[in-house]
């Protein structure tokens, strides 16, 4: 299997979190394969990016995808699509 | 003198509406590469993207240089019973000369671009080599037409055939239909080398290069649904 590229991975975790309506973090970090360490840099900057959101329900963190986050994740899929028809890798 | 015009008179002005809606299908995809670099920072995206607005360059000059022949140098003479209507252009139209070495360099610059994506990292002295071979082909084609219709078919050969092995590595439709498309524009080329035996050549190979575009637009359109769709 290639290695994973900054790219597939915010993929990875946003397509996660598109698929449930909030993810906990741990969930996050095993279905993404990411260290502790990993998960958060990328968190943080997802949060940033306003991509996604952080709430709490009964004492538990849940991550959700935001509208602008779809909107980038449609952004790579389309993207990952041109690039396989166009041999871009 | 040199010939310019290879376009039945019946026919002006619909090629250039044919090139218009080739820059802008150019344009559309070069623009779409370009956002993908920005996402993904990979250099080839960027390669890509240079390589598709120098051909969408190469149809701008293409078009303004028609358009200058076409709707400024037609002469009209009444010689009593009947009208003769001539090109009026001589080599020393600096403007018209311009326009063809824009057409040209920036066409052969734009398909080698494209073929550089698929080559691994190829040296500097390959490029400059290349380069300088444009230059030639470039200056050979303002003698003579076909030199350049002939290059820009061997480039495309490669392209193409580079698309058909992306098409039977991957198996993807898009691919396939990218390949096809590329194979279409690729024979288009091959019936711009004969322009200079009958004008209908000429109509034929704009007819032909327009089916070619429209199928890159729309292979394109089906990767922007698809990508939406998973």
């Amino acid at each position: 299997m290639a290695k994973r590229n900054r790219i597939d991975i915010i993929e990875d975790m946003l397509r996660l979190m598109s698929e449930k309506k909030g993810v906990k973090k741990t969930h996050l970090m095993y279905k993404s394969n990411l260290s502790h360490r990993q998960m958060t840099s990328y968190l943080e900057e997802l949060v940033g990016k306003d991509f996604v959101e952080k709430t709490h329900n009964k004492n538990c963190e849940y991550i959700l995808i935001t509208q602008n986050g779809r909107k980038f994740l449609d952004k790579i899929r389309e993207m990952k699509e041109f690039e396989s028809a166009f041999g871009l890798k | 003198m040199i010939r310019l015009v290879y376009s039945p008179i019946w026919f002006y002005g619909k090629d250039l509406v044919i090139d218009v809606i080739s820059l802008f299908i150019l344009l559309f995809i070069s623009g779409f590469a370009i956002k993908g670099y920005k996402i993904n920072k990979n250099k080839n995206y960027l390669t890509f993207s240079l390589a598709f607005s120098f051909l969408a360059l190469s149809f701008l000059f293409k078009i303004l240089t028609n358009f200058t022949i076409y709707y400024t140098s037609l002469v009209e003479r009444d010689f009593g019973l009947f009208t003769l209507t001539y090109q009026a252009l001589s080599k020393s139209n600096i403007l018209i000369i311009a326009g063809f070495f824009g057409y040209f360099f920036f066409g052969l610059m734009g398909l080698m671009s494209l073929w550089r994506v698929y080559k691994q990292d190829p040296s500097r002295s390959m490029v400059f080599l290349m380069t300088y071979f444009i230059l030639l082909t470039v200056y050979l084609g303002m003698i003579d037409y076909f030199i350049f219709h002939l290059t820009s078919l061997i480039f495309l050969i490669f392209i193409t055939a580079t698309y058909m092995r992306n098409y039977t590595e991957s198996n993807s439709t898009n691919a396939k239909l990218l390949a096809y498309a590329f194979m279409v524009i690729t024979f288009s080329q091959l019936i711009f080398v004969f322009i200079g035996v009958n004008s209908l050549f000429y109509v034929t190979a704009e007819i032909v290069q327009l089916i070619g575009y429209l199928m890159l637009f729309g292979v394109f359109f089906r990767i922007i649904k698809n990508g939406k769709k998973k």
